[in-house]
């Protein structure tokens, strides 16, 4: 009988509980802020009693902090983008490893990692240990957090090694992703070159979002493919939806109101989709025909039919990776400009080339 | 208790109707949203229909034969290894730009890939027939072989990218939507050939599950007739396999399933129901894909999720002798 009461208590008490929604996603960081942080939400760069710290969170709640007494000087980053970003910063004599060589577009990454300068501490998607001591990083940066991993804690913690969670990934906007250089200046002790940097890369997405914000024309725009059985269609908040926005474009989806990408059947993506204007984001593909080899009835959109699919893997390395992921997401304007010249070529004249996308062709 | 799920013609009613809603069902509404209802009733619905059913037809009637050959309720048309040959060539297709870093072998469609897979271990279980007809060593083989790709495939992927390891693994997910009308209405002829095929060896069948000596006093050569058996199913294994992938599950279990439902050793009923039951099984999962799913879950995770609660329950409840 009690237990009945306290079941029930505790029931009514969980649903209470769960109906308290907060908008934890205001900007933790906008007020103590020593650099003023404008779009992203996932890290801010604070001061106490005359040190530096900067701090990252992932769900809003919990902080990581790391403290910058003095700039760090070896730095192990595992992941394309704080390097392409180093790589602005001009400070890729600082980094001392990186995970896979071959996720690198990035020439003067190749340069190093042939003159030995920097090691690949994680390749096959297996950590090396004796190699990230060998280099004897200050700091590690990782896509991941370490929790799952007891023997890398281990590491770190006993050798002094800073670690970093990068998350510009969770960033949905395209300028606050870029914003994430802030974080690598901050680092490296140069704040001012990145704020320079940054405020650059957002003048002229501004600039570029102004031409089509009067814009009435908007094509409408259907993005990626089948994978598997499946296709996976991002929200009307994402990355690629606002970016198609700015363009002055129709996402297909932006009634989707979650987060991230959730799986789709090829018949619901074609009842949406098929009047679709152009195609964007195609994968590994390089040809209509390659994609109609690979699934025949890509033919049913209009925009195959019209040859209207544009993909952005224009520049690859030899093992089929690619830069739009690597410099792109650091240099948002460049994706913008392209998409701009796809989907309204009137507004940039003298735009010839493109950075990141080609037009399919049949072969 | 009337047994109306061991009539034929119930079955064969059951499947033909399933079919008809499968091809009514789906995201797009046939009636209501304006859009061009014969490109998608004979580019999209329907050869997706006829896949499902030739695919699980053929599957769960190889597996059947397999069961009755091998003695052993386990086999299923995966113990040759063909399939697993199949695989390890599309895992080389997806993995071998990271590699070797030759785009050689990615110029492939995963299609061509498998075909030339599934005929590669082909070849290899017909040089093991040419040596031995005791099935116990094909058997044996056939599972020692499919290690082997296993080992080779799991080098691939260790070695290789994220991004392509989950193309892999999509791909070993199985799927029916990849096929053109022709393709699906080739599949379907292939699959009325191989019961008929089957259907033949009727009385081998039936004097082979009562010894192995016997077929040999009606004056069968035993052996002749095992090769044949097992090359027709070779072939319709890397058939279905280059086209749908490693389905699973439905191979292995509607066999037994059948078996256990029909008390009775009556070869030719077990081979027909095996065919429209394995049918059945495919077609069902893909209409609740699309009812309760809007089609976005895999077939082999959907398939195994439904069914094999529903054969656990079948067994605890009819099982008599397997």
């Amino acid at each position: 009988m009690y237990f009945r009461w306290y079941f029930s208590w505790l029931i009514i008490v969980v649903i209470l509980l769960s109906c308290q929604e907060k908008d934890k996603k205001q900007n933790l960081f906008k007020n103590h802020s020593a650099i003023k942080i404008k779009y992203a939400k996932h890290f801010g760069i604070g001061e106490k009693e005359g040190t530096k710290y900067l701090f990252v969170t992932e769900n809003f709640e919990d902080t990581s902090w790391i403290k910058i007494e003095r700039p760090y000087q070896k730095i192990a980053a595992l992941g394309t983008i704080p390097v392409f970003q180093m790589y602005l910063l001009n400070a890729l004599n600082n980094l001392v490893a990186i995970d896979d060589i071959r996720y690198y577009c990035l020439e003067s990454i190749q340069k190093l990692y042939s003159a030995k300068k920097i090691i690949d501490i994680q390749p096959n998607l297996q950590w090396n240990y004796e190699l990230l001591l060998f280099t004897d990083p200050d700091i590690l940066i990782t896509y991941s957090n370490l929790k799952e991993n007891m023997q890398l804690q281990h590491i770190v913690s006993n050798h002094q090694i800073q670690h970093l969670v990068y998350l510009d990934y969770l960033e949905e906007s395209p300028l606050a992703r870029a914003e994430w250089i802030k974080a690598i200046g901050a680092l490296l002790d140069k704040d001012s070159l990145a704020n320079k940097i940054f405020n650059d890369i957002e003048k002229r997405y501004i600039e570029l979002k102004q031409l089509t914000k009067s814009i009435e024309s908007r094509p409408k725009v259907l993005t990626e493919v089948m994978y598997g059985d499946v296709w996976y269609i991002a929200g009307k908040n994402s990355y690629i939806a606002q970016l198609i926005n700015d363009a002055g474009g129709n996402y297909c989806f932006d009634f989707h109101n979650y987060e991230n990408t959730k799986p789709y059947s090829f018949e619901y993506v074609l009842k949406y989709a098929q009047d679709a204007d152009v195609w964007l984001n195609l994968h590994q593909y390089r040809s209509l025909n390659e994609m109609q080899n690979a699934f025949t009835k890509y033919k049913l959109f209009k925009a195959f039919q019209k040859k209207q699919c544009f993909n952005n893997n224009k520049i690859q390395n030899q093992f089929g990776f690619n830069d739009y992921y690597e410099s792109g997401i650091c240099l948002p304007h460049q994706i913008l400009e392209d998409m701009i010249k796809i989907l309204h070529p009137e507004l940039l004249p003298n735009k010839n080339e493109f950075y990141y996308y080609y037009q399919l062709s049949e072969k | 208790m009337k047994r109306w799920f061991i009539n034929t013609y119930y079955i064969f009613f059951l499947l033909m109707a399933i079919c008809i809603i499968d091809v009514l069902v789906g995201s797009i509404s046939l009636f209501d949203d304006v859009s061009d209802v014969k490109a998608i009733l004979l580019e999209l619905r329907i050869p997706k229909t006829l896949t499902a059913v030739a695919s699980g037809s053929i599957l769960s009637l190889c597996g059947l034969v397999l069961q009755i050959l091998f003695r052993n309720p386990l086999a299923g048309p995966y113990v040759l290894g063909i399939s697993s040959a199949a695989s390890l060539f599309t895992a080389i297709g997806v993995m071998s730009i990271n590699v070797f870093y030759s785009e050689f072998w990615s110029q492939f469609q995963t299609t061509t890939l498998s075909i030339i897979g599934a005929f590669v271990g082909l070849l290899i279980i017909l040089l093991i027939l040419k040596t031995t007809d005791q099935i116990t060593v094909i058997l044996l083989v056939g599972l020692l072989l499919s290690q082997l790709y296993g080992a080779i495939l799991g080098i691939l992927s260790y070695l290789s990218t994220e991004q392509s390891l989950k193309l892999y693994t999509m791909w070993t997910m199985g799927s029916i939507q990849n096929t053109t009308l022709y393709q699906s209405l080739f599949l379907v002829i292939i699959s009325g050939i191989a019961l008929m095929l089957i259907l033949r060896f009727i009385k081998f069948f039936m004097s082979y599950l009562v010894g192995d000596e016997l077929p040999q006093l009606m004056g069968m050569k035993s052996s002749k007739f095992k090769k044949q058996l097992l090359l027709i199913v070779a072939v319709l294994v890397g058939i279905i396999t280059a086209y749908c992938g490693p389905i699973g599950f439905v191979g292995m279990s509607i066999p037994i399933l059948v078996r256990v439902l029909h008390s009775d050793a009556n070869i030719k009923k077990w081979l027909i129901h095996s065919f429209l039951y394995g049918g059945f099984s495919i077609v069902l999962t893909d209409l609740i894909n699309q009812v309760f799913f809007n089609g976005s879950i895999p077939l082999n995770i959907l398939i195994s999720i439904w069914g094999v609660p529903l054969m656990i329950w079948v067994f605890i409840r009819y099982l008599r002798v397997v």
